[in-house]
């Protein structure tokens, strides 16, 4: 049913409409949707983008698996080795000193003082024995490559009275400990 | 499109409907306008009581006796067209046409066949004295033409012909704001076309602005679609690529630990130390006849150091072997820390430094 305005009434409304209009869409679109509208593809856009700069690609992510394994495969074995050459028993220096003691003997040593003990880690043999030289050299380079890892801290030679030589020799050997 | 844009832009509607020409003419004094009571009494003269209907200025001619003002009034010819808020004689766009054709000098007749009949003027120069028409065919407008100027004593017989066009509305709302006289609607339909043409223009502004704020939104919409479409495929490779990335700080977890380890573990991988070795080097180097008395090593940061006091025959050896000792490997330095007379030889006291072999 057709509503008959005054003139007045009606050429005010005809010219105030759009302008009522436009004014409150603006508001509403600055205010509310638009900037909602704004904030949310903003928000993703730079979620986007960060994952696509800190998400690296599958094909790179396998080269650096491989890497990955074939370094604890190396440090594996490296692990390995460092464990087979420590001593690992519940008594390291009498283990060190069961070792060496037959080992220098064999040799030629004629030992006159054997002292063992383990301390910060380390077994210590400390010895003193007599020996011609060849023979001193033949023990050094057995102990030298002994499997175990052996390390001679002090080593001194002198004439003894029996026209041999007297040797001080003191040896360490790391034990086993986990991290 | 372009009614679109005029009905935004608040612009009437123009268009020519059929009329009647009656021409006619006034005289003002010389150089006035004439007025419309001088139009006016003109049609009264020539029509007596009958509404003043709308008119055309043709032209203007100076006499003796002031400016005579050639016109036609234009009676209207059937119904208006609705479609439109001013509507203006076909007389009206006519006279244009011929208007815009250039002039011979003297009398002569200007024709324009147009979809409604032939039109036929009368001109002198660029003066038109007279407009007639639309006649059905050329040929009797031209001899009902020259027939009337015969009887105004006037000869004709150069003949211009003009072109006819549809006019566009720009021309045409010009063509109604130039001649406000030649309006063939009433005032009181006039008004209330423009009411109506009015309140049109006042719904398509609003929906117009509805169609802007829409149209914005919907684009911005369209940014938020792309935009979380974008985010939704990374989130995507993501997913796709965490298990790997698991794997990855698994092993990178496992590979510290396995190094953790072999650190705590380092002294265990050097090598056994090759005491022998130097030993041996030493001890291929004292020259015949001398000998080593005494040797004692130890360990020092990165390497080995040795005191040992050797027993040469004479002074001369003792340069020389120190010599041939810093050509043994693993030895850096070597340095007679004394020498003395023994017995029938001399004692000298090295000092060895170097590293593992």
């Amino acid at each position: 049913m057709a509503v008959k305005l005054p003139s007045g009434t009606r050429e005010i409304l005809r010219s105030l409409a759009p302008w009522v209009v436009a004014s409150l869409l603006l508001q509403l679109g600055l205010r509310v949707v638009w900037l909602d509208q704004t904030r949310s593809f903003r928000a993703d856009f730079a979620r986007a983008a960060e994952l696509r700069a800190v998400v690296p690609e599958p094909a790179s992510l396998g080269t650096r698996i491989g890497s990955l394994e074939k370094d604890s495969v190396l440090l594996d074995s490296r692990l390995a080795s460092a464990r087979g050459r420590t001593l690992e028993s519940s008594d390291p220096g009498a283990e060190l000193a069961a070792r060496l003691v037959p080992l220098l003997g064999r040799e030629g040593w004629k030992l006159q003082r054997v002292k063992a003990e383990s301390k910060a880690g380390w077994a210590t043999l400390d010895l003193g024995a007599e020996a011609d030289f060849e023979q001193i050299l033949s023990g050094l380079r057995r102990i030298r490559i002994q499997p175990t890892a052996l390390q001679v801290r002090r080593f001194s030679v002198r004439p003894s009275g029996s026209g041999r030589l007297g040797v001080e020799l003191q040896v360490a050997s790391p034990i086993g400990a986990e991290p | 499109m372009d009614q679109v844009l005029d009905l935004l832009g608040g612009l009437p509607r123009v268009a020519l409907s059929p009329s009647h020409l009656l021409n006619g003419e006034v005289t003002t004094p010389y150089g006035q306008d004439p007025s419309h009571e001088g139009i006016e009494a003109s049609w009264r003269d020539r029509a007596g009581d009958r509404p003043l209907p709308p008119w055309i200025l043709l032209g203007r001619r100076d006499t003796p006796n002031g400016t005579v003002w050639r016109l036609c009034w234009c009676p209207p010819r059937g119904p208006s067209p609705t479609l439109a808020e001013i509507v203006l004689p076909e007389g009206l766009w006519t006279l244009e046409r011929l208007a815009a054709e250039s002039s011979p000098q003297g009398w002569h007749l200007r024709i324009l066949g147009s979809p409604g009949g032939s039109w036929v003027g009368l001109w002198e120069g660029a003066r038109c004295e007279r407009l007639h028409g639309p006649y059905p065919s050329e040929a009797a407008g031209i001899e009902r033409v020259r027939a009337i100027a015969a009887g105004a004593g006037i000869e004709s017989t150069a003949e211009v012909r003009g072109t006819w066009r549809i006019p566009s509305a720009r021309e045409l709302r010009a063509l109604a704001e130039a001649y406000p006289e030649s309006e063939l609607l009433s005032t009181t339909e006039s008004v209330r076309r423009t009411g109506i043409r009015a309140d049109r223009a006042s719904v398509a502004r609003v929906l117009a602005i509805l169609a802007l704020f829409a149209s914005v939104t919907l684009g911005l919409g369209v940014l938020q679609a792309a935009a979380w479409s974008l985010r939704r495929s990374e989130d995507a490779r993501l997913e796709s690529v965490q298990p790997l990335l698991d794997r990855v700080a698994a092993l990178r977890i496992s590979r510290a630990a396995l190094a953790d380890s072999i650190w705590i573990r380092k002294d265990a991988l050097a090598p056994n130390t090759p005491v022998d070795r130097i030993l041996s080097g030493i001890s291929r180097k004292i020259p015949e006849g001398s000998s080593l008395q005494a040797l004692a090593l130890e360990r020092s940061d990165g390497g080995w150091r040795v005191r040992t006091e050797a027993s040469l025959s004479d002074w001369n050896q003792v340069q020389p072997l120190a010599q041939s000792l810093r050509s043994v490997p693993g030895i850096a330095k070597v340095a007679v820390a004394s020498q003395a007379r023994s017995g029938t030889g001399v004692s000298a006291v090295l000092e060895l430094e170097g590293e593992w072999p």
